[in-house]
């Protein structure tokens, strides 16, 4: 986990143009992931998590958004990209090769139609290069890397033949078969029973342990994040509000919206703690974002954090944070930049 | 049928092999029986729907019959017997291929049939083949790219297909394709030029539907989660068109072809008519002008054994397309 970062994002904004306006879906959003690295990233419904990955791999129909500012420099095999400014012809080498993805709904993201064996050996003829026949003993190995068993027979299988957990094996299955050094997944776990999910986060554990397979898992639940992930990125509003190791950020939330989140969750141990019930509704995304997007919810509010926004500012080692206020401290924090403010005042 | 299938108990399905639950597993065997089934209740309700109607002897004469004429057709075809014995008579004649004689023809009905169907059958597939060369492409052109011109054309071939009357359509060919230019021949049959006019005249209908739900279901697919894997696979766009999104999108046309292609039958009595060709149609055609009983009523029953077999086609086509279905899920 030391050295050079895989990935390094920096100010990504992606807008949409929806029929009534502008929606500001991502302010302004930075972090990296370093090879073998596991990043959590959490934040409530509409927060920008799954924004920020599609955008990340191109994703984002261009009838409906944009990708309006931000780089993303990826070390690819084969030099240094940005993942940004790539053309969908470009992303054809990038995706599946170099970054796998999982969705959440396992059902509706394989295609019906198609043998599981085929769907995996479709990454690994484009990638790869491989004929059909060694595309699908490949596919067999891949199955029985995810945990499949009897996978020379599962493979000719369609996926509703498949429980949701295998499903989701298959979907690993898919993402990594030509090999990538980064697996986004997209609330991987989100549409399965408990002991599943325990299963799916042992699986890319061992994943993991096997290569130095970088992973960004997207999570409503911080009790997944808090057993997987190396690092947290906590989503706000389309921006990062903190940043910080897993049990820093844990023992130690410094953001006003980290600690509601944490306070939220009932006392006996974290799993299955979903993201809830801090008063107030998510910002409205209409406008750009000129004030700090906590400022309707926050019990620390102070005059100007209606009138700027503060930037993800460093507190300690790899640990920042995206507010004017010091908790602890009861007092305002010093040197945090201010990266925009609302005219006129 | 699936009720069948569900009421028997996991443990029991494997350790009994009963045959009758076997079929009921198998999609296939399932639709064969339900089929068989199906058209025993056809022939059935033919068979009862001319004799609910009345005597079928003073139907089948002309109206200045006298009653002597009358009873002697009764005698022939046994409408003097019971109800039942006739029905079980019928339904022997039937399975053993005996549909019963022409009255005009004096001929076996079966025979006439089969000899005036094929020209029926190639008749229907080319406007099949006509619709679908025409319409899938389109359909799946405009829906691919929505909004372009390419998609307007796809858009307007459908309304287009939709509200042209065919009546109209084909005296509009007939007078310029057929007589202004001289293109085409206008009726008879014999080369394939005879078969151009009037196998257009009968697929527009078709086409523009075709065109309208292959869009429709491109545009919907196109959205679906998997859609999204394929293209995060590194997929090339032309692979994700084929191989993701055009498979599943004509999916959804499987079982409006088969529908068609019945409806196509049926239209091409009329088009038969106009165009001089001496199909199954026209023979429907004659059979109902000369009160030939026997023979309107074995080509009712062909025709809907016909579509049964049909339906079957397309539900066996699904199943091969569509693993859900075989797995009946
Ligand atoms: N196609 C779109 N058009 C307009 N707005 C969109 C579109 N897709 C997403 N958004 C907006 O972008 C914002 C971020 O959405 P996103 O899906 O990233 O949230 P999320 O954090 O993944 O939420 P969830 O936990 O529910 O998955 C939301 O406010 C959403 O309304
Ligand atoms: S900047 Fe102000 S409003 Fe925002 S979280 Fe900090 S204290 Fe609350
Ligand atoms: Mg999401």
């Amino acid at each position: 986990m030391t050295g050079e970062a895989l990935l390094t994002v920096d100010g990504l904004v992606t807008k949409f143009d929806a029929a009534d306006g502008v929606v500001h879906a991502i302010n302004g959003v930075s972090f990296d992931i370093r090879p073998g690295e596991t990043l959590g990233v959490v934040g409530e419904s509409g927060s920008g998590k799954s924004v920020t990955m599609m955008s990340l791999l191109g994703l984002i129909p261009s009838s409906v958004g944009r990708i309006a500012a931000g780089t993303a420099r990826y070390r690819a095999t084969s030099g240094e990209v940005d993942l940004l400014k790539l053309s969908e012809r470009q992303f054809g080498r990038i995706r599946g090769r170099e970054i796998g993805m999982v969705f959440q709904d396992p059902i509706s993201s394989l295609n019906p139609v198609m043998t599981v064996g085929r769907q995996i050996a479709e990454s690994l003829q484009r990638h790869l290069g491989l004929g059909r026949r060694e595309s699908r003993s490949r596919a067999i190995e891949m199955l029985a890397r995810v945990g499949i068993a009897d996978p020379s027979h599962r493979v000719d299988d369609y996926p509703h033949e498949f429980s949701g957990g295998m499903r989701q094996r298959v979907m690993i299955a898919i993402a990594l078969a030509a090999g990538p050094r980064l697996m986004i997944a997209d609330e991987p776990t989100t549409a399965l029973d408990v002991t599943v999910q325990a299963q799916i986060m042992a699986l890319v554990r061992e994943l993991q342990a096997e290569s130095e397979l970088a992973v960004i898992w997207v999570s409503h639940d911080l009790g997944v994040v808090a057993g997987l992930a190396d690092r947290v990125l906590v989503m706000y509003g389309g921006t990062i509000v903190e940043s910080a190791g897993v049990d820093d950020l844990f023992e130690n939330p410094q953001h006003p919206y980290t600690r509601g989140l944490l306070a939220s969750i009932p006392g006996t141990g974290l799993a299955g703690s979903r993201l809830a019930s801090i008063p107030g509704t998510p910002p409205s995304l209409q406008h750009e974002l000129k004030l700090c997007p906590f400022a309707d919810r926050c019990s620390h509010a102070i005059d100007r954090c209606a009138r700027e926004r503060p930037g993800l500012t460093p507190i300690s080692a790899d640990h920042s944070s995206a507010c004017f206020w010091d908790i602890d401290a009861s007092r305002q924090r010093d040197g945090v930049a201010v990266i925009a403010q609302r005219e006129g005042m | 049928m699936s009720s069948l299938t569900d009421s028997v108990a996991p443990a029991a399905r494997s350790a009994v092999p009963n045959p009758l639950a076997r079929i009921a597993r198998n999609y296939y065997l399932r639709r064969v029986a339900q089929s068989i089934a199906l058209m025993f209740g056809v022939i059935i309700i033919v068979f009862m729907l001319v004799r609910l109607t009345g005597d079928p002897a003073s139907l089948m004469v002309a109206r200045e019959a006298d009653a002597e004429q009358i009873a002697e057709i009764r005698e022939i075809y046994g409408f003097d017997k019971p109800v039942v014995e006739q029905l079980t008579t019928y339904l022997g004649d039937v399975v053993t291929g005996d549909l019963g004689r022409s009255f005009l023809y004096r001929d076996s009905t079966l025979e006439l049939i089969v000899s005036r169907f094929p020209d029926t059958l190639i008749l229907a597939a080319t406007a099949l083949a006509f619709a679908l060369i025409i319409a899938v492409p389109l359909g799946v052109a405009g829906g691919s790219n929505p909004g372009r011109p390419i998609d307007k054309l796809a858009r307007f071939v459908g309304v287009l297909g939709q509200v042209t009357p065919s009546f109209w359509l084909i005296m509009l060919l007939i007078v310029y394709v057929g007589v202004k230019w001289g293109l085409l021949p206008t009726n008879g049959v014999g080369t394939w030029k005879h078969l151009v006019l009037p196998a257009f005249a009968l697929s527009v209908g078709a086409m523009g539907q075709f065109v309208r739900l292959t869009r429709s279901a491109v545009l919907e697919v196109r959205n679906e989660d998997f859609v999204r894997t394929a293209r995060s696979k590194g997929l090339a766009r032309r692979a994700v068109a084929r191989r993701h999104i055009t498979r599943n999108a004509l999916l959804s046309l499987v079982s409006v072809v088969g529908v068609q292609f019945t409806y196509m039958l049926g239209g091409s009595i009329y088009i038969e008519s106009i165009y001089a060709r001496p199909g199954l149609g026209q023979l429907l055609d004659a059979a109902v002008r000369a009160r030939d009983f026997p023979l309107v009523q074995a080509i009712t029953i062909f025709i809907a054994g016909f579509t049964i077999i049909m339906n079957l086609v397309t539900d066996v086509l699904y199943g091969l397309l569509d693993p859900r279905i075989r797995h009946g899920g």
